[in-house]
């Protein structure tokens, strides 16, 4: 009696539905010829852990990712950070608008503002007081100086 | 998600939700051991979904950014190692996308000389013990996995690299479970040859 052995279909079938109790299963399960057709296909499918990377390297990938999250939003942080915040920001605005009254010490703007930026640097602060507002302080919009003339 | 061999730790969906719900609120910890249970999978994904020659490091790196980015979007009602895979496969379509508008050289010009066995390699995935034929069948087998239609061939990643459920690939690709199975039979009648000479 001729064995009728799984088609190539149908074992395609039992590597993507993992059909267990399927006439294909129960076939595979008593024939030997098709069992081992079936895991030839399961191994070569296999993901090829060789070629992961190492451990270290994982690692490394994670880590700077995690480092690159800003973790909680700036909507979540407690009211005392934004009251540190506000300070910060008027301590730093103070000497741009007493520097810039009339007679007082010429400003270099850009001078002042790389020190601010140096001082913001990875600073969530400087989201919220942008180089803009500090620029609009320290210097008028149209390049006159802000201070009140009286 | 569905088991792949791997050295993926177990996971209990509850406790998955906790680590979610831990790295919404910030907790870096959470957030690592969320990126830690799955990243193999991520790394396939990568390795195989990314046009040739791309930066796998770098792809896993930004997938695992943007996943902490909107980690907020991620409902709990798949799994999220099948909501990572399907970022990382987000991430490749929109290199491959760019890569075809910027074609180096098309897929018809190579020639099959031109495999680079050591291209599915990662950079520093050394590698002494297989055999230059495997490799070949190897890198064979993911040229042709490249020509596969997109969806046929994201499936194929999805369910046999990352382990992903039926239902779960659907979602990533916008389909019906149904079109899922077609698009896994008619990716394995193309590889089948490529993928039993690559038999270990
Ligand atoms: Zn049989």
């Amino acid at each position: 009696m001729r064995v009728e052995h799984l088609t190539d279909d149908e074992l395609d079938s039992l590597l993507v539905e993992d059909q267990e109790n399927s006439r294909a299963a129960e076939h595979a399960a008593s024939c030997l010829s098709c069992r081992r057709r079936l895991g030839e296909l399961r191994r070569a499918l296999r993901p090829d852990e060789e070629l992961d990377p190492p451990l270290a390297t994982r690692v490394r990938v994670r880590e700077a990712a995690l480092a690159a999250w800003a973790g909680p939003q700036p909507a979540r942080r407690p009211a005392w950070w934004w009251a540190v915040a506000a300070g910060l920001a008027a301590a730093l605005a103070l000497p741009l608008l007493q520097s810039g009254r009339p007679g007082g010490a010429e400003v270099d703007a850009a001078e002042v503002l790389s020190q601010v930026d140096i001082l913001l640097a990875g600073d969530p602060v400087s989201v919220a007081f942008p180089a803009e507002l500090v620029t609009a302080l320290a210097v008028g919009r149209d390049g006159a100086e802000t201070g009140d003339a009286s | 998600m569905a088991s792949v061999p791997s050295r993926e730790l177990p996971v209990e969906s509850d406790d998955e939700l906790t680590l979610v719900e831990r790295a919404r609120a910030g907790d870096r910890e959470a957030a690592g051991q969320l990126l830690q249970r799955y990243e193999l999978s991520v790394w396939r994904v990568c390795r195989h979904l990314l046009p040739a020659g791309e930066d796998v490091e770098g792809a896993v790196q930004e997938t695992f950014v943007r996943a902490l980015g909107k980690l907020h979007r991620y409902s709990g009602s798949g799994s999220f190692g099948g909501w990572l895979a399907t970022i990382a496969a987000n991430y490749c379509r929109d290199r491959r996308r760019r890569a075809r508008l910027v074609p180096f050289r098309s897929l018809e010009e190579e020639k099959e000389d031109d495999v680079n066995p050591l291209a599915v390699l990662p950079a520093d995935g050394a590698d002494p013990e297989r055999t230059a034929m495997g490799r070949q069948a190897m890198a064979r087998m993911q040229r042709e996995l490249e020509r596969l239609p997109r969806r046929q061939q994201e499936a194929f990643v999805l369910r046999f690299f990352a382990g992903m459920e039926l239902a779960e690939i659907a979602a990533a690709l916008g389909v019906e479970v149904g079109s899922v199975k077609t698009h896994l039979h008619r990716a394995l009648k193309r590889v089948r040859g490529q993928v039993l000479e690559a038999v270990p």
